[in-house]
């Protein structure tokens, strides 16, 4: 008995096999939507088709696919499993927006639509309406496009390709958040090599959308990620950047995790030690090369999402804002994505109310380690108390302020123990306090004797 | 009520995802003596992994014991995880009509605050099984029924075998009691060690819980 070892296979040459099967699948949609699944997903599938006839293996991917198309049941039925398979998991690109409109009446129509052009090129083929959270339309939009194929071989020459035009399947799940009035466009990309345009696409969809009776609004990305790169906070670094100035155009790549784009400049115009010890402040330069960048216009960004250890690309086309979501280890899903944007969707909703800016800039503004304390600073703005606590958790959650606290209790008592201070470090004051005559002054495990304040903070040195 | 107390600010606090925010709040909520409970989980691996050097009659009185010694040691150090003041109050060994109660958890009002505790009524139960095997869904079905005639809706299994992910059907066994409202959430080595190494105790058993009642296949003890 002899064993047989696989040679091993590279990545690389795994991942050229991919796309390779992916490009010559483009034009069949069984077989697409193959290619658009993992094996998971497929074996899913194949159980909901009924399982595999008796004793067929579905060890390896083509496996599965084979015993899928042997099922027996009609290709309507194959298709229509495939893609409620495709709906579930979310692909590489997204495009946010908001909407407006009955969804109700959206879903009744789309059931109606069900395999119709609804726009130039794109068919509505599947509505998934069964799942609490959101509602998703998978949209179809098929068009030309040049790929590169391999030809017969020809002597004398080792490769001979040559173009093929080919039908191009892109599909593009809506998922529509109804509680929060929010859509996703989430899309997977096509291969590289073939020629298409994802503005065009996405202008496709929300047309689509539309006959259905929603009018989809796309999120001002720009002027969100704008105001985050300006605050300079802890939970979202610009990390890449396509800079666009009057003089030409500057591209920017610091290395994710080490340093934000802000801080490569930083490193780069900073003075040498024989400038007889003229080292500009960093926190300076730093403020002045953020609102330098803030004057000119973004192309394509990167940003790292710091508490999900996620990059995403954003490039900004005619429809809007594209983000390419490069999970790392990080597993892909929907509900991440809408957590990471949620930030995003909050501060759009806000941007525009000058009261809103008016906090916001007193906040952004403060100085490294500065306290805002609550009493003070509510006082200092004519809105009312919720709406300013509304500002201040919104800048919490962009890392732009931690909260800090302090035991409610005397000045002349607080100085006796030592902690006059502001402490980020909650759990030290979770204990009774008592005053040199044993007598129990402050219980600091109730939540009405600590008090709440918010300390400034900003990236410095590396960006985690 | 003034609002610039944390009465105000910690239900705000609690909707902020950042793990350096959260983790302070769990630990305020639920503080722990942590001096005291790594001497206690040292002592406890030590003592589990005494063996006799006596032979025959001698070694099996050891055993015995050790075996004591291991039981009042686990029930000690359970006991530390939540005597401080939390969002649980313990007691301990408490009789009922048919039975024992190895640890009778209160929920008290700062506790309402974490998401473990907020459906769970007025108490929570706790096991302590300080067994070399591990549990099986014998012992999860078992469990559910004594937390049925103690009117309990979530239950803390304590194990202390090597740690180990969970068999299929235990986790099928905490899935299906789980969907009729009984939740069973195992703890083992690998939480306690989590907790030792500085994790907050009520983030670890949120995390263990959501793995049990999503019956993950990562759910681990």
């Amino acid at each position: 008995m002899y064993r047989v070892i696989k040679p091993m296979v590279s990545s690389r040459k795994r991942t050229e096999t991919r796309r390779r099967r992916v490009r010559e699948k483009l034009d069949d949609p069984v077989e697409s939507l193959f290619a658009a699944l993992t094996v998971s997903e497929k074996r899913s599938a194949l159980a909901d088709l009924g399982g595999p006839p008796t004793g067929q293996a579905t060890r390896d991917s083509e496996a599965v696919e084979k015993a899928i198309l042997e099922s027996g049941r009609s290709t309507e039925d194959i298709l229509t499993i495939l893609r409620r398979y495709e709906v579930g998991s979310p692909k590489k690109h997204f495009f946010f927006c908001t909407f407006t409109g009955d969804v109700k009446k959206a879903v009744k129509s789309a059931k109606q639509h069900l395999g119709r052009q609804l726009a130039k090129n794109v068919v509505l083929s599947f509505v998934r309406d069964d799942d609490e959270r959101a509602i998703y339309f998978l949209l179809e939009r098929t068009t030309h496009g040049i790929v590169w194929v391999e030809l017969p071989g020809q002597e004398g020459y080792p490769v001979v390709r040559g173009k093929k035009q080919t039908k191009v399947r892109h599909a593009t799940i809506c998922r529509i958040d109804v509680a929060n009035g929010r859509v996703m466009l989430n899309y997977p990309g096509l291969p590289v090599g073939i020629d298409y345009d994802y503005a065009v696409a996405i202008s496709g969809c929300m047309e689509a959308i539309a006959k259905l009776g929603l009018h989809l609004e796309p999120l001002p990305v720009r002027a969100c990620i704008s105001s985050v790169i300006s605050a300079k906070g802890r939970r979202v670094l610009p990390v890449r950047g396509d800079v666009i100035t009057p003089e030409g155009s500057l591209r920017l790549r610091s290395l994710a995790g080490k340093a934000s784009i802000q801080q490569l400049i930083a490193r780069l115009v900073e003075a040498g030690p024989d400038k007889d010890g003229g080292v500009p402040d960093e926190p300076e330069i730093l403020d002045r090369i953020t609102h330098n960048l803030g004057q000119h216009t973004f192309n394509t960004i990167g940003l790292l999402w710091i508490e999900e250890r996620v990059l995403t690309r954003v490039e900004f086309n005619d429809a809007g804002a594209d983000f390419l979501f490069i999970w790392g280890h990080t597993d892909p899903s929907f509900a991440l994505a809408d957590k990471m944007i949620d930030l995003f969707y909050s501060l759009a909703g806000c941007l525009d109310s000058p009261t809103f800016n008016e906090i916001w800039s007193a906040i952004v503004d403060l100085t490294k380690d500065g306290v805002i304390t609550l009493g003070d600073f509510r006082g200092r703005f004519k809105a009312t108390a919720d709406t300013i606590d509304e500002v201040i958790t919104q800048a919490v959650k962009l890392g732009l302020l931690i909260p800090v606290f302090r035991l409610k209790a005397d000045d002349d008592f607080l100085e006796e123990l030592g902690r006059t201070d502001w402490t980020p470090n909650l759990p030290e004051l979770g204990q009774i306090f008592k005053d040199s005559a044993g007598s129990v002054v402050v219980d600091g495990s109730k939540p009405e004797n600590i008090l709440v304040a918010f300390r400034r903070v900003r990236v410095r040195g590396g960006a985690t | 009520m003034s609002n610039d107390t944390l009465t105000h600010w910690l239900p705000e606090l609690m909707k902020i995802t950042a793990a350096e925010i959260n983790d302070k709040l769990y630990e305020w909520l639920s503080p722990i003596d942590r001096k005291r409970f790594t001497c206690l989980y040292a002592r406890l691996e030590k003592v589990v992994a005494w063996k006799s050097p006596n032979k025959g009659k001698k070694a099996k009185t050891d055993q015995g014991r050790r075996s004591r010694l291991i039981g009042r040691l686990y029930e000690r150090l359970l006991v530390v995880l939540f005597t401080a003041r939390g969002g649980l109050s313990v007691e301990t060994n408490l009789r009922n009509t048919t039975s024992e109660i190895d640890l009778l958890l209160k929920v008290e009002p700062s506790g309402l605050a974490l998401p473990l505790l907020r459906d769970v009524g007025p108490h929570v139960v706790g096991e302590a099984k300080c067994h070399a095997n591990p549990p099986s869904s014998q012992l999860v079905n078992e469990m559910v029924a004594f937390l049925q005639t103690v009117s309990a809706k979530l239950g803390l299994l304590f194990v202390f075998c090597s740690s180990r992910v969970l068999k299929s059907e235990v986790r099928t066994a905490i899935a299906i009691h789980s969907a009729r409202g009984t939740i069973i959430v195992p703890v083992g080595r690998k939480q306690l060690e989590a907790v030792r190494d500085g994790a907050p105790i009520m983030r670890v058993l949120s995390t263990q819980r959501v793995d049990a009642e999503n019956h993950l296949t990562k759910l681990a003890i």
